[in-house]
């Protein structure tokens, strides 16, 4: 009864959530005007720890981008890297070297700020490539002031193994979801793959937070929304990153997205159903609470579930012994139909067919060819259980106060 | 402008998935509905042919015209085996139809209560049988619960039935009028049942009118019943 309820409540939100972002999509114009001509001054700043292995080509791609050189910097801020990354960087002509000896992330960002005097600053992770025309489309969308940043479209570069494959799904579905909260200005995400910044706004807020947060560039984000900033995407620029290509490098990333997440929120908690933040504040805040809270009692609902079949079904085998063969009967027609409950079935067919038309808008929004079409069905039923999982261990390492640590 | 739209777009989006379960609300109650007519159906058809059976019986006591004996028992226990898959398939229709269950359904509990009933009405007619013949049909009366280890046992009662094809079974809840407030769906006939085995927990079985408590496995029990007819 309690996992059926539970079950009803995931799906209710799923519904939900689903038929309102088809319906932004169908009813809610609310286009940014783009000035193609509007080119300012950018500097890129790209941090570095340890980077030998990527950096090169970051630093390729951002040379070859399609912008006026005389008005673009390119920075590297070294934070005390132990391999070839200074050599390498040392190599291109065009990059400035910067040293930050202070660890992390954020102080060697914070570095570059101070240094930056251009209009824009951009960040870019050190692992990631962008496309030619990327800064150029997303500069554009700078013409009203009270734009704070602009982020990019993520793809995944050359996904290989199952993981990477359900996450090049996740991220084209996080695109177009972003897209969709651009566009009715709850978007609170800057991540680090090229977003592009209005320097003057930046050092105004303080720039990045350097006490030991796990996710600077939510907190970057969330702290332009706080003082009211908007954050757009441009689903013109497209960028390109590796994601963790083992499930224990996959963890570790999500368990500190999400440690961030919680304190992040924690830090910002008067945005939470704050009407001065319009639906940023009364919904989409509020929602990230709500939709983790109930996906964490899935889970374990679900978890307690399994592992009671498992016992049921293995001690019954156990006990069958000879007995075994006669299991394997399968059942008839009509005692499917007799456990068909529409009540769960419904819901969830309805929300699996908008988690696909969504899919399907998201392949569309940002022109990629539909590819590895089996790896949806672990898209969609075991991503969530990670996810949960994910969220339940970052919730455990947050209130036992565990070290945060990249 | 837009904010306006925004409203309106929540709103609807709240009303499209309250639609959604609404109308998986009703597809349920039409489905339900479906399957406890089905179920009744089924139980209709046991009971008739339990009547015929009774019938039938009679007609071979009265007129005995061109049966021996031992033809007229092949006769009678060709009907307890018809029976007893019968109600087999009765049985894992209601367990399938219990395990969606999710809100009160008293036609479900008036229907468990009238399997119940047949069940024991078959036995009675079997024990009958069984004194008059001087049959070897064996019988296995499975007492559960919703604790403890009945699903298991109820798993090696399947594979057991399956195997052998010469036992009947009837399976009855433990305390099963404790558990329903469904009006009519209590039976003091079950209460007698459990106390004339004087059941204690479960799961229990009776095999062949011997009591035994608590998990048995596949092999033991196929012992217990005996050699295959």
């Amino acid at each position: 009864m309690i996992e059926t309820i539970i079950f009803l409540i995931v799906s209710f939100l799923g519904i939900f959530l689903a038929s309102f972002w088809i319906q932004v999509i169908f009813f809610v114009d609310n286009t940014v005007k783009l000035d193609r001509t509007y080119l300012p001054t950018v500097t890129l700043l790209v941090p570095a720890f340890n980077e030998e292995e990527g950096i090169a080509n970051t630093l390729d791609s951002l040379l070859l981008l399609d912008y006026p050189k005389e008005k673009l910097t390119v920075i590297v801020i070294d934070n005390g890297s132990t391999d070839r990354t200074v050599d390498i960087v040392k190599g291109y002509k065009g990059v400035k070297l910067l040293h930050e000896p202070k660890k992390g992330k954020a102080c060697a960002l914070n570095k570059g700020i101070r240094e930056s005097i251009t209009e824009l600053t951009g960040c870019v992770d050190a692992d990631s490539i962008v496309s030619r025309e990327s800064l150029r489309n997303q500069v554009g969308l700078f013409v009203s002031f009270d734009v704070g940043a602009v982020i990019s479209v993520i793809k995944i570069r050359q996904p290989k193994n199952l993981l990477e494959k359900v996450q090049h799904y996740e991220y084209i579905l996080t695109a177009f979801v972003r897209k969709l909260m651009s566009t009715i200005n709850t978007l609170y995400v800057t991540p680090g793959v090229l977003t592009v910044y209005r320097t003057k706004v930046l050092k105004q807020v303080g720039g990045f937070d350097e006490n030991n947060n796990l996710t600077e560039d939510l907190e970057i984000a969330l702290n332009l929304r706080y003082h009211h900033y908007k954050v757009l995407i441009q689903s013109e620029s497209i960028t390109y990153t590796n994601p963790p290509r083992t499930f224990w490098a996959f963890w570790r990333q999500r368990v500190r997205w999400f440690r961030g997440l919680i304190h992040n929120s924690i830090k910002y908690r008067k945005m939470f159903f704050n009407s001065d933040y319009g639906l940023l504040g009364s919904f989409q805040l509020p929602l990230i609470a709500v939709t983790q809270f109930v996906l964490i009692i899935s889970f374990l609902t679900i978890a307690y579930h399994i592992f009671d079949f498992l016992y049921t079904k293995i001690h019954s085998l156990v006990l069958l012994k000879e007995g075994i063969f006669n299991l394997l009967s399968l059942p008839s027609l009509t005692e499917i139909i007799y456990r068909l409950n529409p009540l769960v079935l419904i819901p969830v067919l309805v929300s699996l067919i908008m988690g696909v038309y969504l899919m399907h808008k998201a392949h569309q929004h940002i022109k990629e060819s539909w590819s590895y079409v089996p790896v949806l069905v672990f898209y969609f039923f075991l991503l969530p259980f990670l996810t949960a999982l994910h969220w339940f261990w970052a919730i455990v390492l947050e209130l036992t106060g565990a070290r945060r640590r990249w | 402008m837009v904010e306006r739209t925004l409203r309106n777009i929540l709103l609807s989006s709240l009303v499209i998935a309250c639609l959604v379960f609404v109308a998986g609300i009703l597809l349920g109650i039409s489905l339900n509905d479906f399957k406890n007519q089905d179920a009744f159906d089924s139980l209709k058809l046991v009971d008739l042919n339990a009547e015929s059976y009774l019938i039938e019986r009679e007609f071979i006591s009265t007129y005995n015209v061109s049966y021996t004996e031992e033809q007229a028992c092949d006769t009678l226990r060709n009907r307890f085996y018809s029976l007893s898959d019968e109600l087999n398939e009765i049985r894992h229709l209601l367990v399938s139809f219990e395990k969606d269950q999710n809100f009160e359904n008293k036609e479900y509990d008036l229907l468990v209560r009238e399997y119940f009933l047949t069940e024991i009405q078959v036995y009675l007619l079997l024990e009958n049988f069984r004194s008059g013949c001087d049959d070897s049909i064996n019988t296995l009366v499975f007492f559960y619960g919703l604790e403890g280890n009945s699903e298991q046992q109820g798993v090696i009662i399947d594979a057991l039935f399956k195997e052998r094809g010469d036992i009947f079974v009837i399976t009855l809840k433990k305390d099963y009028n404790d558990g329903v407030d469904t009006l009519g769906a209590k039976d003091p006939l079950f209460d007698l049942f459990e106390d004339h085995f004087t059941i204690g927990q479960t799961p229990t079985l009776i095999v062949n009118g011997e009591k035994y408590e608590g998990l048995i496995n596949y092999p033991t029990l196929n012992e217990l019943v005996g050699e295959k007819i």
